[in-house]
């Protein structure tokens, strides 16, 4: 019984891999979808996160999942919503995994992000140093309404949380984000 | 001072600035509204530092290969493939080696009260002294063949993880 187990499973683990059912898609198709969306992938990973090297960790974990899903989403938008949102869900996972190792809270704390930008883009040195001031669901919401131009529900959907909450929530973190641009260039005039 | 309010219109605005149409070129009444409201004004010009900013990130981004990616997946998913395949050889190997344990639990049982019997045995008749011998040897030397196959599948199993 026990050879007859072994050659099953053995004959199983050769079909697998003679096949390569394992995968969602032809490389080609992927590439084709990684073109398109893995860049404002990444640019939204690495403004969140603010950490380049996680960034590119992130979205190659990502992609790998999307790979291994058994029915991927086949509409342009469906799809990028779902990598977006898979993404958010890595980001999580891996706060969680620093809070856990008991370092700063996810919600509650500010975590400063380590601002690679090129400073002599005034306009973008803003920007990027007032994200790395807000907390990390503040700056979710923000780049994904603005940056990605998603709507309540795509955002609630990649968030995790209810549609009714985010208008509110948005409203607070581009307040927040005005006032540290408002006043980052009051500090610039004044110097 | 009055406090600014989520104005009702930021959605359609952002739908129609995510279609890419500019402030200007907003339907009316759509138009005047953004014009006249401190809070659209607010949307429109963070989405505008939003934009540049993304587009600024994406052309400076440096994603890795997607063939580099697809290996990786590929790589992935054979692995979880594999060990999916191989569970039923893992689960018979375990249940094999629980198998050998009780069973040599069992023999130490059953022998050890069996052994110590024979010594006392031995003391009295002097004349089966050497099959008393003979057979608590075989006795011991079979558990320790069966302590050395038991090392030897850890040892498999440990290699093997």
């Amino acid at each position: 019984m026990l050879t007859r187990v072994v050659a099953l499973a053995r004959g199983q683990a050769a079909r697998a891999e003679a096949e390569d059912k394992s995968l969602a898609m032809d490389e080609e198709s992927f590439r084709t979808i990684y073109e398109l969306t893995a860049r404002p992938l990444w640019a939204y990973l690495a403004r969140v996160s603010g950490d380049p090297a996680l960034a590119d960790d992130l979205l190659q974990e990502c992609y790998c999942r999307f790979l291994t899903l058994t029915h991927p989403p086949q509409e342009d938008a469906h799809r990028k919503n779902y990598l977006f949102r898979m993404a958010t869900n890595l980001l999580r996972d891996h706060w969680r995994a620093i809070q856990r190792h008991g370092e700063t809270a996810i919600e509650t704390a500010d975590m400063p992000s380590q601002d690679h930008e090129v400073t002599n883009v005034p306009l973008r040195s803003d920007l990027g140093r007032a994200l790395a001031k807000l907390k990390p669901r503040e700056r979710q919401l923000l780049w994904l309404a603005y940056a990605e131009g998603a709507s309540h529900r795509e955002i609630a959907e990649a968030s995790g949380m209810r549609e009714a909450s985010v208008r509110p929530l948005l409203f607070r973190a581009r307040k927040k984000l005005m006032d540290l641009i408002g006043g980052a260039r009051l500090t610039a005039r004044k110097a | 001072m009055m406090k600014q309010q989520v104005c009702e219109n930021e959605s359609r605005i952002l739908e129609a600035l995510g279609q890419g149409v500019a402030p200007e070129s907003l339907q009316e009444p759509l138009r005047s509204h953004v014009a006249n409201c401190p809070s659209c004004v607010e949307i429109v010009s963070v989405y505008r530092l939003f934009q540049i900013d993304s587009q600024y990130l994406c052309a400076e981004a440096s994603v890795p290969d997607a063939g580099r990616v697809w290996w990786r997946a590929r790589l992935a998913a054979h692995r979880a493939a594999a060990s999916q395949a191989l569970r039923p050889i893992m689960i018979a190997e375990r249940f094999a080696v629980a198998i050998g344990s009780g069973a040599l639990i069992a023999l130490l049982v059953v022998a050890l009260p069996w052994l110590a019997g024979q010594m006392v045995h031995r003391k009295l008749f002097s004349d089966t002294i050497l099959y008393s011998f003979s057979l608590s040897s075989l006795i011991v030397s079979s558990a320790v063949v069966c302590l050395l196959l038991m090392a030897g599948a850890l040892y498999a199993l440990w290699t093997e993880k």
